[in-house]
């Protein structure tokens, strides 16, 4: 496994107890080898930014309505600053599988105010933006 | 329900089933249901190096064996893809040599 994947595991060991489907992804993780299934485990990770996003998006559509409103550029930016700078990241980068995880897995703790395991997420963003403008 | 059916039979077999089941059961409908195909995508690549396994371990030929195996399992009608997918590794046990699960689906599809 790389870092990314170890990252990815033990950030959602840290959701567990606030969304039992991300805890179902990381069982389903659990039995996949990086060598030896590493389609099955891309397609996890697709499955995974995939819900991620929806949920997201969910929760701030949910937070616009509580205002009476459609939600609008400015109210992501306000709800969850660090969206437009990751998007940008995502936008730009390519970052392939856990990276990608890592980045909206970090986004939806931002939104949601969790923060088991986000250091570790966050220190490896800095990672990820450091090569990023090396590269 | 046949995948359940079916899933009851092979989580002998291949006991990661039954997580790979709960997810595709707990993302249900979000998203459309894009969540859901992604996860039954990963099962489905899972399947595909188990198969790779039983045929190495046999010592047969992969495309053969697939070719003989698509033939069973058309011959038990149409299902859905997820169905085929297990089917079809149910089938690559029979002609490896393991034919109890593929005959236990086979009797319970067709009652």
């Amino acid at each position: 496994m790389t870092k990314g994947d170890h990252i990815v595991m033990r950030f959602l060991e840290a959701w567990v107890p606030y969304d039992a489907k991300l805890s179902k992804f990381r069982e389903v993780l659990h039995y996949l080898d990086a060598d030896r299934h590493g389609e099955a485990r891309t397609r996890v990770y697709q499955a995974i930014t995939a819900y991620l996003l929806t949920e997201r998006q969910q929760v701030l559509n949910d937070w616009a309505l509580s205002q009476g409103r459609d939600l609008n550029a400015a109210d992501v930016e306000i709800l969850n600053p660090v969206q437009q700078r990751m998007m940008h990241l995502n936008a730009i980068s390519g970052f392939y599988g856990a990276d990608r995880v890592i980045i909206h897995l970090a986004l939806h703790a931002h939104l949601l105010g969790v923060t088991e395991g986000l250091d570790e997420v966050n220190d490896q963003m800095d990672i990820l933006v450091a090569e990023l403008y090396q590269g | 329900m046949d995948t359940q059916n079916i899933v009851g039979v092979l989580i002998r077999h291949i006991p990661e089933l039954d997580a790979y089941m709960h997810l595709r059961d707990a993302v249900g409908n979000i998203g459309l249901g894009r969540i859901r195909a992604a996860v039954e995508g990963a099962l489905h690549q899972h399947l595909l190096i188990l198969r790779r396994d039983l045929v190495r371990d046999a010592g047969l030929n992969f495309y053969e064996v697939e070719k003989s195996a698509d033939i069973s399992v058309k011959r038990l009608g149409p299902r859905i893809i997820l169905d085929t997918w297990l089917l079809q590794y149910a089938a690559f046990r029979k002609i490896a040599g393991d034919s109890a699960a593929w005959d236990q689906i086979k009797v319970m599809l067709k009652s």
